[in-house]
């Protein structure tokens, strides 16, 4: 390759790595100033709290998988374990358990579940794709054989106020959820040696290791992380249907792990960002909300997706010689 | 003058006739058919000077029930100059949430839907309430909050009329049957499967096997295996218009005398019963397209101020090989059947 050559493939990757991290923050205003344009029901605070309270359980959840993609890992119970959770939640609820242990025990079931997913990767050495798709699989039945494949109604009405219609300084509650689960994994990454260690490790897990990273330790804490957002994303599922519905949430696997990647992360690790999850997650949300407020077909709203999709990951690998 | 026992028994009548006529005066507040549903002329242009707006959410789009059903609805709305908003949650609860609330955001006139889960779409109806938007909906009221009405096919007399049908055709005793279905968790579902689990068992039946799955190809796999499992099998009710491809298929396949009763009657099914070599005795067919006027004459009575009965009940249609032309008619009015072609 020429001198001329390798410097304009260069500066093609700079640019593709330049539009890779401007495409959620660009899709993002973009979409909002077109749906503030086309529909007079976008733009007002009614339906942003709306917005935001319709999408927190799709935040949680991607916060989640992007320290899961930064490692090069994927999770693909996510959508199943909510499902699972929020129907335990409820039938500990209908059981007479009051809110506040029965969130607490679904909780630490996700925990469980989520470290279950990490010890079976990790300690037996097998693909995260395959334990967290048998995870999946035993969520869905789960949930459907403890209820019947009939939703368990959530009669504490406590519950349902707070995890979704009640405020905290004018704003809703789970807007505050969002902002602390935001916060904790932003700092979590950015700012503890554990955080940094993820990075090094999703990049390179064999020089990670020779460097002294615990790689089995951190491994499974983010699969436990993940476990625990799952399960407070459940909580905030169940209020807002205000019931545990055993096949509820279908799409929240996919939704969440197309947010990271819109986010510009590297599926093969090393590279993902909690605030771009943050934008790509909106971006999924405003594009759900309009779409619908103008009555654009279902079918249309996957195309949309999808193309914002596929121009992430292109933009990606374009840019990727230009790290 | 009358005596005491004559004034004792004259009131006593007159007491008995006011306590017999009180449930038909109830029954005559409130629209309780389909046809009672129906705008008169001077209706219609009132809603036609109205410019209405209603939302009609479908749990899904991809069986002939809901395609029906929609268009039955935007056919009527059309007459009636109403803009229909029309979504499709595709088996998915929190997509329905999603649109239902976006529908309320909107501040339509009113919101039809077929439920992804009735259980989980109260909080969404509440808010609904709180806009005073009036909310129809077809297979069973939601846990929270207050519908207009709600709207059912005969799901249990249907079911228990086609396996009655299926039960008279294999006349046997303690005959084997499998269910196929669907895992939903809908009212209308579980008194299908009660409306089989009765008439098989009025019949001296016996279930063997209760399968179920959303998708064709999975079914036609559970089915495949059912049939294989149990050589003795006589009989399948499939129900749902899914199941009844995947069972016909399957059976077809296996090559044996192994009859099928099915809930929905839909093109596939008018096929098999045309084409005189079927396995398929009887077919519950739901009247989609009636049910989708009825949505749009629903909410259009409740914004002219009628109140709707708790329940409207449309009957099914039995579709049978002797029958179908005559079925089909009023299943699909004004759709040319496929064997015209």
């Amino acid at each position: 390759m020429t001198t001329v050559a390798a410097l304009r493939m260069a500066r093609t990757r700079r640019a593709a790595a330049l539009l890779r991290d401007l495409l959620p923050y660009a899709a993002l205003v973009l979409v909002v100033g077109y749906f503030a344009f086309a529909s007079e029901f976008f733009l007002n605070t009614r339906n942003f709290e709306r917005l935001v309270t319709d999408s927190a359980t799709l935040m949680l959840v991607a916060f989640g998988m992007t320290m899961v993609i930064l490692l090069g890992e994927i999770d693909l119970s996510v959508g199943a374990v909510v499902a699972l959770l929020s129907v335990i939640l409820a039938q500990l609820m209908a059981a007479g358990v009051g809110w506040p242990l029965a969130v607490l025990l679904v909780l630490l079931a996700g925990m469980g579940i989520g470290g279950l997913n990490g010890v079976i990767t990790v300690l037996g050495d097998i693909p995260s794709f395959i334990t967290t798709l048998g995870m999946m699989a035993i969520a869905t039945g789960l949930a459907f054989v403890v209820t019947g494949s009939v939703s368990v109604a959530i009669m504490q009405d406590r519950f349902l106020d707070l995890f979704y219609d009640d405020r905290l300084l004018g704003l809703p509650v789970p807007l505050w959820i969002v902002l602390g689960a935001f916060g904790a994994c932003g700092l979590y990454l950015n700012r503890t040696v554990a955080g940094h260690e993820l990075f090094a490790l999703g990049a390179n897990q064999k020089a990670a290791a020779l460097s002294g990273v615990p790689v089995k330790r951190r491994k499974i804490t983010v699969f436990v992380i993940m476990g625990a957002l799952v399960a407070i994303a459940a909580c905030l599922s169940a209020a807002r249907l205000g019931s545990g519905a055993p096949g509820s949430v279908p799409a929240l696997t996919l939704d969440a792990i197309a947010a990271v990647i819109i986010g510009g992360a590297n599926l093969f690790g090393g590279r993902a960002f909690v605030s771009r999850t943050l934008m790509g997650a909106a971006l999924i949300a405003v594009l759900n909300n309009g779409m619908v407020l103008l009555n654009v077909n279902i079918d249309a709203q996957y195309i949309i997706k999808g193309l914002i999709i596929l121009l992430a990951v292109v933009l990606e690998r374009l840019a990727a010689g230009a790290r | 003058m009358l005596s005491v026992k004559s004034r004792f028994l004259a009131g006593t009548a007159a007491v008995l006739a006011l306590v017999s006529a009180m449930p038909v005066l109830a029954q005559d507040a409130c629209l309780g058919t389909a046809e009672a549903l129906h705008l008169s002329d001077a209706q219609a242009e009132d809603i036609r000077a109205r410019g209405l707006t209603f939302g009609f959410l479908t749990n899904n789009i991809s069986d002939d029930f809901s395609r029906t059903l929609v268009a039955g609805g935007e056919a009527h709305a059309g007459a009636l100059g109403v803009d229909l908003i029309v979504n499709n949650a595709d088996f998915d609860a929190n997509t329905q949430l999603s649109q239902f609330d976006a529908l309320v955001q909107r501040g339509v006139d009113g919101i039809f839907l077929t439920a992804v889960d009735a259980g989980s779409i109260g909080q969404a109806v509440r808010r609904a309430n709180q806009d005073n938007i009036p909310v129809f909906i077809v297979g069973g009221a939601p846990a929270r909050g207050d519908v207009v009405s709600v709207m059912n096919a005969a799901s249990y007399q249907g079911s228990y009329d086609a396996t009655a049908a299926l039960m008279d055709h294999i006349g046997e005793p303690n005959a084997q049957i499998a269910i196929l279905g669907i895992p939903f968790a809908l009212q209308t579902i579980r008194d299908r499967e009660k409306g089989v689990l009765d008439a098989v068992g009025a019949a001296g039946g016996q279930i063997i096997s209760l399968q179920s799955d959303f998708s064709q190809d999975r079914l036609l796999e559970l089915a495949t295996n059912v049939i294989q499992a149990n050589p003795d099998l006589k009989g399948v009710v499939a129900t749902w218009s899914l199941a009844v491809n995947a069972a016909t298929e399957a059976i077809r396949q296996s090559g044996r005398d192994i009859a099928i009763a099915g809930y929905d009657s839909e093109v596939p099914g008018y096929m098999e019963l045309h084409s005189g070599e079927t396995n398929i005795v009887a077919l519950s067919g739901q009247q989609a397209a009636l049910q989708g006027r009825a949505a749009i004459d629903g909410l259009a009575q409740v914004v002219l101020g009628a109140t709707l009965c708790e329940e409207i009940i449309t009957p099914n249609l039995l579709v049978t090989a002797e029958n179908y032309v005559e079925m089909w008619d009023i299943q699909y009015p004004g759709v040319t059947p496929p064997w015209a072609d």
